[in-house]
């Protein structure tokens, strides 16, 4: 997929900008029951359906030595008060060739920038987070970090989400994968969808 | 407040064997009166977020408690394998409510409507944490009910520690206090389903769970937790389980008096209850019925399993040998003579240490810093 060079910063997912970039539907799968980090993960949810999101729209630019990165999907149910819709991109080490599924693993750690959709309550926090992932949910901040941002709008049944972080991140392996939760569904952590190919950028 | 690893010394040397404060709590003389909620929520939990929170609760028994009906969410350990659980939401704790002071009060409608809190359509003004307080059960005049004070159970099997995916949980080696780590917290809430005593209650502002820390800092002066130490009935024990001297390892392990709560949740609780006494029941002509307890022994069982039955026994004997005479040290060891025979080696007068501005900033973490 072209990462496109773009003339002005696109965070806005609705800048005219991305009218020039191209898209592709990426489908998305549950993360496996097997891959969830501890035991209490597996039991609790191996009969319970998740990953609602099964495809969604993707759109790369660059601007100013950062990535942007576009997300567009379906989603008409009610808004969760326990959980909020949520998405992330992630990238791996450079020559790693394990599958995206996890969300990195222990030896092949990934980096993650995540976008969570903040409540009213919520407004003094940050939406987006820079991420170290391990596996499924096993998330830990980058200390410091300040280099993630993320706009987000829902429209007409449908987010629309932009994240970006810096080129450097994406220039080793240019490749990257997508996580989605659905907070309607008490999505988060290792309970989501993600996309099961890594997508070449 | 906010936990961190700068406030909650996690690195011991994990050479030494591993330590354990316990408490019992003397269900006989607990009268509901909610100081050790107060003590609790007036020292941690008085911030955005925490309105609701109160990791210290006092419920009647029998009733649906705190969250409304807890014992039926699940989690737990079942069969040695962690089992799944329901995660408490912020209508089934309810409480934390704004009220319509402004109307009240300044709005001109003092006369035409009484004080309430507010129905922001959540469902949290249909519950609080002691909703049903003195409802109890049974028909008059053989109606009974008896308190149940309840905190996080630190214990030994925590399996919020083992459903955490970030690492954030951890059992504190040198006295196993439950902490979790503020800053590794994703707010993903599997703790919350994986606990089966429902104790973990999450910071809708701060997007962190959050419970009760035993008071880790008061431990670390050898001061009491705030609940024992502030309650008027004087029937929290607390210390070391494995201190054969002590009144915790005598009630629990040698008398067999002290029982810890739904044992069959698996999760082996370091807070233990004596059970509580029973009136006798009624008969029609409101002559004593001597073969019937007030309280059912099957409603006790199912809290506290089939060893209530022999603890409530070996009390009734032992009260029985006062009657006749005779010494007891478990009814003097329940009746605490001495109110600081309670503490263990956490006797410290908390008004006797350093309150600088600075040490308590440090005590207390990243949040009053600020």
């Amino acid at each position: 997929m072209e990462l496109k060079t773009v003339g002005e910063s696109p965070l806005n997912p609705s800048s005219s900008v991305w009218s020039e970039v191209s898209k592709e539907v990426i489908k998305l799968k549950p993360v496996p029951v097997d891959a969830q980090p501890n035991q209490y993960i597996r039991n609790a949810y191996k009969d319970t359906p998740y990953g609602n999101v099964g495809e969604v729209s993707l759109s790369v630019a660059e601007h100013d030595n950062q990535v942007f990165v576009r997300l567009e999907w379906d989603d008409s149910n009610e808004p969760n008060i326990e959980f909020q819709d949520a998405a992330g991109v992630f990238f791996p080490e450079s020559g790693s060739s394990e599958s995206p599924e996890t969300i990195g693993t222990k030896s092949n750690p990934v980096r993650l920038w995540m976008w969570k959709n903040r409540t009213e309550l919520q407004s003094g926090l940050s939406n987006s987070t820079d991420l170290i992932s391990s596996g499924p949910g096993v998330f830990h901040p980058v200390e410091g970090s300040q280099s993630v941002n993320a706009e987000a709008s829902l429209s007409n049944g449908k987010w629309s989400v932009v994240i970006s972080g810096g080129k450097n991140i994406v220039e080793g392996s240019r490749k990257l994968g997508i996580v989605v939760w659905d907070g309607s569904n008490n999505e988060r952590a290792g309970i989501g969808a993600v996309s099961s190919n890594w997508i070449e950028i | 407040m906010t936990i961190t690893n700068e406030t909650a010394t996690n690195e011991a040397d994990k050479s030494s064997k591993r330590g354990q404060v316990a408490m019992v709590f003397d269900l006989n003389k607990c009268m509901g009166c909610q100081t050790c909620s107060i003590a609790c929520k007036v020292l941690w939990t008085q911030e955005q977020g925490e309105e609701h929170q109160w990791w210290m609760t006092c419920n009647t028994q029998p009733g649906k408690g705190t969250p409304k009906d807890w014992e039926q969410m699940g989690g737990g350990i079942i069969d040695g394998q962690p089992a799944k659980g329901h995660q408490p939401t912020r209508a089934e704790f309810g409480g934390g409510w704004d009220f319509n002071y402004e109307e009240v009060f300044y709005g001109g409608k003092g006369r035409s409507t009484h004080l309430h809190p507010i129905d922001k359509g959540d469902k949290t003004t249909e519950w609080g944490m002691n909703w049903d307080e003195d409802q109890g059960a049974g028909e008059y005049p053989n109606s009974y009910y008896f308190y149940l004070p309840r905190l996080c159970n630190h214990c030994t099997n925590p399996v919020c520690v083992t459903a955490c995916p970030s690492g954030a949980m951890y059992k504190r080696h040198e006295d196993g206090v439950v902490l979790r780590d503020e800053s590794k917290c994703q707010g993903a809430r599997f703790c919350m389903e994986a606990c089966p005593y429902k104790k973990i209650y999450f910071n809708y502002v701060r997007d962190v769970a959050q419970h009760c820390i035993m008071c880790f800092p008061r431990l670390e002066e050898n001061v009491a937790p705030a609940c024992a130490r502030q309650c008027p009935g004087r029937l929290v024990f607390v210390g070391d389980p494995e201190d054969k001297s002590g009144p915790i390892y005598k009630l629990v392990n040698e008398w067999k008096v002290a029982l810890p709560l739904h044992p069959e949740f698996g999760t082996e609780p370091n807070i233990f209850y004596i059970p509580p006494m029973s009136p006798y029941s009624l008969k029609e002509d409101m002559s004593i019925d001597y073969e019937t307890p007030r309280i059912p022994p099957e409603y006790l069982e199912y809290l506290f399993g089939p060893q209530v039955h022999s603890a409530l026994g070996k009390i009734q004997s032992e009260l029985k040998g006062v009657r006749e005479g005779n010494s007891s040290e478990i009814l003097d060891t329940l009746i605490v003579y001495n109110w600081l025979d309670l503490f263990g080696k956490y006797t410290v007068d908390p008004g006797t240490l350093d309150r600088s501005p600075e040490k308590v900033a440090v005590t207390l973490g990243a949040t009053r810093k600020n």
